[in-house]
């Protein structure tokens, strides 16, 4: 595979949060706005628009499919437009898409939003919606399974095997919503994280997950202007470069899943990435990992080599992920601390990326990254994109 | 809430003799003849080699624990009723895994590894879910007594095994 040529030049986001009366319309104004005047280029600039597929939201994801925001906006040189639908990994396949139009010529610069409001969607319309996505309608919906239903499993599983304990599990929410709390995008901005006795006393949803173990559903919305590499120098404005990237396909649900090849697969797809950036795990600052709930966490931990088998629980309770720590870990605090935004935590941990190799993290910032980790995966799992990002 | 209310497998053309299968207590596996795979879940062609050549083969009816979850909130309202249940994984020895219920049995005693035996409950007049409970009678809640040759006598004629109402 060729190697990336790819750097985000701009971003803008909005809080993550519940927030009715801001419209989808309001994040698309305020996001794409505010990533363009980041970038330093002209509106018109915008060549292509690649926008993160709007889950549950059928309206508004038709409405962008055919074409609305550069006409809103007034993006007056755009040429092409689509929306793009990898469930949570589609954030990585809206780059993959920008990189290509932008590598054939098509186009200069690519803008790449995203928003979710999730506050007006009717209750009945989100449970169908979440209740069977990622979930197979013969074989798993029916006997009464749930999303979280998957994660428990996943998660007891990965505590049998490893010896983890509950105590080391909840840590790992304890970290994630540390970050989470520094974070003016957090739907937990300045809420205090929970200690690892509230986490497991807040209530089982579906043994061993606890309520703070899950996502809770919230409105949000960012996007990135991308641009070549080389145009990106050239501007020689704050960017984070795309240096390394790859990918590999699992399958659709969890029951059919072979979860040994494809924690193989989860690590050699890391590793083709940080081979590609010309790295290794040790000169990586921070690692911005996506697993939407906290089990992801250290399954990956332990697969990037980053602690002995079975003691990633450990390195999470001890704190060395949490911020000041020695290994800085998904510093947006993953879906359990950001807030469930359909597919935009993996567009907000990119923007995090970006804004972090960028310089501007204020408080998270972790001091000194030179080169960012993130993965992204999408439905119940179904695949894996790891990334590696620099400054240069 | 009556039972008839929960959802019901969305079924394909050729998945539907699994579900035949289950209405008159039979676990069934589909099998590729050409490259003798075990399919699951059941597909139009064999995704190893494209056969259309396919059959199924009756299971064993047996199974173990590879992973399991007490469900106690947050599921649909169609479910509340059951609540708490447990929902697992089970991996069977012809080779596929699972997502299933499993049932007859206090949640204490599910262990990961625990050896599982099929039983059947029925949905509506087509449809009987395969679920599994303790292959060990004595962690079973129903007392065996009741069955006869893993069958109650009433449901003998269908071959279905009812569970009891818990």
């Amino acid at each position: 595979m060729n190697k990336p040529n790819l750097a985000i030049i701009g971003i803008g986001e909005v809080p993550t949060g519940i927030y009715p009366d801001r419209s989808r319309w309001d994040i698309i104004y305020d996001t794409c706005i505010s990533a363009i005047k980041d970038a330093g280029i002209d509106k018109n600039e915008v060549e292509a628009i690649v926008t993160v597929a709007p889950q549950a939201q059928p309206e508004i994801y038709a409405e962008i499919s055919f074409g609305k925001i550069p006409e809103e906006l007034g993006l007056k040189g755009c040429k092409d437009v689509c929306s793009c639908n990898a469930g949570g990994a589609s954030t990585s396949n809206c780059l993959r898409l920008a990189e290509q139009l932008i590598e054939s010529g098509a186009a200069k610069y690519v803008l790449i939003p995203h928003l979710t409001v999730h506050s007006t969607i009717p209750t009945p319309d989100l449970i169908n919606f979440f209740a069977k996505a990622g979930i197979d309608r013969q074989w798993e919906y029916p006997f009464g399974q749930t999303y979280n239903g998957i994660i428990a499993m996943s998660t007891r599983r990965y505590m049998y095997d490893s010896g983890t304990t509950p105590e080391e599990m909840a840590s790992v929410v304890v970290s994630l919503r540390k970050w989470a709390a520094l974070d003016p995008n957090s739907l937990f901005y300045k809420k205090e994280a929970p200690s690892i006795e509230k986490v497991l006393s807040s209530g089982m949803v579906a043994s061993p997950l606890h309520k703070s173990e899950c996502n809770m559903l919230a409105d949000g919305g960012a996007a990135m202007v991308v641009t070549s590499a080389e145009n990106a120098r050239k501007l020689g404005t704050p960017s984070a470069f795309k240096l390394g990237e790859s990918s590999r396909y699992f399958s659709a649900f969890t029951t059919t899943r072979n979860n040994e090849q494809s924690r193989i697969d989860m690590r050699d797809a890391t590793f083709e990435a940080i081979k590609q950036a010309d790295i290794t795990t040790s000169d990586i600052n921070l690692w911005n990992v996506y697993m939407a709930y906290p089990v992801g966490h250290p399954v990956l931990m332990e697969l990037f080599g980053l602690c002995e088998p079975g003691q990633a629980g450990k390195m999470f309770m001890e704190g060395h992920t949490s911020p000041g720590g020695k290994l800085p870990w998904a510093t947006i605090g993953d879906a359990v601390g950001r807030g469930h935004t359909g597919s935009g935590v993996s567009m907000a941990t990119y923007v995090d990326t970006a804004r972090q190799l960028m310089r501007k993290a204020g408080e998270r910032q972790v001091e000194g990254v030179k080169y960012v980790y993130q993965n992204t995966s999408g439905g119940s799992g179904m695949n894996f994109i790891a990334t590696v990002w620099g400054r240069e | 809430m009556t039972q008839n209310q929960k959802p019901v497998p969305v079924m394909q053309p050729w998945s539907k003799e699994f579900w035949t299968g289950a209405n008159k207590g039979k676990l069934l596996v589909q099998h590729c003849q050409d490259c003798q795979a075990n399919i699951f879940f059941p597909k139009k062609v064999c995704p190893e080699c494209w056969s259309e050549n396919l059959t199924w083969i009756e299971a064993s009816g047996k199974a173990k624990v590879y992973s399991y979850t007490e469900m106690v909130d947050m599921v649909e309202p169609v479910f509340w009723g059951d609540l708490p249940y447990i929902v697992a994984m089970v991996d069977l020895p012809e080779g596929i895994r699972m997502t299933s219920r499993i049932v007859n049995c206090n949640p204490e005693n599910v262990q990961i590894g625990m050896n599982l035996k099929v039983v059947f409950e029925q949905l509506t007049d087509d449809i009987s879910m395969p679920y599994f409970q303790p292959a060990d009678e004595s962690l079973r809640l129903e007392p065996s007594e009741h069955e006869i040759d893993g069958m109650a006598p009433e449901n003998k004629e269908t071959g279905i095994k009812m569970r009891k109402p818990t």
